[in-house]
């Protein structure tokens, strides 16, 4: 099946890099990701989640987690900034 | 994208993001919504609900509020909210429908109620309860039943309930009106008449099959009916017995050696056998049949033929030696006839010569009561 991060991933060279987490920031209204492993942090204004070797803050407003599945996670509101620790 | 099919969850304890990691590995979860610290909601999927909820108490979290949304719940609600009402309206249009037609007969009162209930289902001219005249039915019970002396019908509900009474017969009247036969020839030594016509007097000889008292009375108008007849006669009755003694006997008894052999068939076909040669000069034979296996698809029949060695004798005696037990022989067949704790008045026997044989009649003269119960 064809998936768009993969194909992506094929035009870098090192690959071992970019298969960490993927994010898709849909107009700063809808965030996508995958690969993370866990949530740290739940609130309206910052859900932080974890991934293999860090944390990623998402700070915003009336910010829900829509979603929640083992791999993936979509968060909704409005999203203002992203941040890999 | 909106879920149509959800069941939404309030809770309230700590370290909730704990929880959602877990509960994220099993079920999906969707729109995590944190109010507080210790405050969230979220929803899953509709058919999740049962096992959410499991995991969220074991988790030792408060439940603070519950709710569900979509088709499927929709429709559970609607199940569950007028169902109820809908087997009532339905149950009430049946029952309205049905309540003017007669459901059960039911028959109390008499000994043959299942046959009574049988033919009225039979006969019934409508089931319309409105429409039922039940004097048509104590009329038909009246005239197909001879043994009903009272009928009375109502409708009770939906059920036809009749009572019926059986006629009473009297007790004299009751009863097959065999006359009272002697079984005997004998003397009427005693009679005491209860009902019934005497045939016979104190004194008479009376042979056997003789009757005794008729089961026919005529009344004081000169009217002739049937009596179960009653009555207690004492006669002699004189029983006889023999026992012929031969001077020359040929006996045949059993030495005690034998032979068995052994067929097993199926549908008549021998299928094994054991068969051993007999070498016996005389036999018997008893020959038994038997299922060898207890099944229909299989009919095995094991037969068995025993032969019984048998050997010839000639016994001689003279009647003087076995006189006592011949006599003996004789008197026990005549009291075959007699029945038990009756009175013998005397006993005589009478030994006939004959060639090569003599024959020991005994006669008992015992005094019988005969009423004519048996």
């Amino acid at each position: 099946m064809f998936n768009f991060f993969n194909e992506l991933k094929k035009t870098l060279k090192n690959e071992k890099l970019t298969d960490k987490y993927n994010i898709v920031n849909m107009s700063g209204r809808i965030l996508y990701v995958e690969g993370h492993t866990g949530i740290c942090q739940l609130s309206k204004e910052a859900i932080s989640f974890k991934f293999k070797g860090g944390v990623i803050i998402v700070e915003g407003r009336d910010l829900v987690l829509s979603e929640l599945m083992d791999k993936t996670l979509k968060i909704t509101g409005e999203i203002k900034k992203v941040e890999a620790i | 994208m909106k879920r149509r099919n959800f069941h939404y969850f309030e809770m309230k304890g700590l370290n909730q993001e704990r929880f959602f990691n877990a509960l994220s590995k099993k079920l999906e979860i969707f729109e995590i919504k944190r109010y507080e610290k210790n405050r969230s909601s979220f929803k899953v999927k509709y058919f999740d609900g049962k096992a959410a909820k499991k995991e969220i108490l074991d988790a030792g979290y408060e439940i603070l509020s519950e709710k569900r949304g979509g088709f499927f719940w929709q429709i559970n609600r609607f199940c569950t909210a007028y169902g109820l009402l809908a087997g009532i309206i339905v149950t009430s249009i049946l029952l309205a429908a049905q309540s003017p037609f007669i459901a059960k007969v039911e028959v109390w009162g008499s000994t043959n109620s299942t046959e009574i209930c049988e033919f009225v289902k039979k006969n019934l001219p409508t089931k319309n309860k409105n429409r039922l005249n039940t004097d048509v039915i104590e009329h038909l019970i009246n005239s197909q039943f001879e043994n009903v002396s009272f009928v009375s019908a109502a409708i009770v509900g939906q059920s036809l309930v009749i009572n019926v009474k059986n006629a009473l017969v009297p007790p004299e009247m009751e009863g097959e009106f065999a006359p009272i036969v002697s079984e005997y020839d004998g003397v009427v030594t005693a009679v005491n008449l209860v009902q019934g016509t005497l045939k016979v007097q104190v004194g008479d000889i009376i042979q056997r099959g003789q009757i005794l008292v008729e089961g026919r009375v005529i009344n004081s108008e000169g009217e002739s009916f049937d009596i179960q007849p009653k009555a207690e006669i004492y006669m002699d009755v004189w029983l006889e017995g023999e026992a012929t003694h031969f001077d020359e006997q040929i006996v045949t008894s059993r030495t005690g050696r034998k032979i068995e052999t052994s067929v097993v068939t199926l549908f008549g076909k021998e299928f094994y056998s054991s068969v051993r040669p007999n070498t016996f000069a005389s036999f018997e034979t008893e020959t038994s049949s038997q299922p060898l296996i207890k099944n229909n698809i299989l009919p095995f029949m094991l037969t068995k033929t025993i032969y019984y060695e048998t050997k010839t004798q000639t016994i001689n005696s003279s009647f003087e030696q076995k006189k006592e037990e011949t006599i003996a022989a004789a008197r026990a067949n005549c009291l075959q006839n007699l029945g038990e704790c009756e009175i013998i008045k005397e006993e005589n026997f009478r030994i006939i010569e004959g060639a090569g044989c003599t024959t020991v009649k005994y006669v008992v003269t015992a005094n019988l009561l005969v009423t004519g119960e048996k």
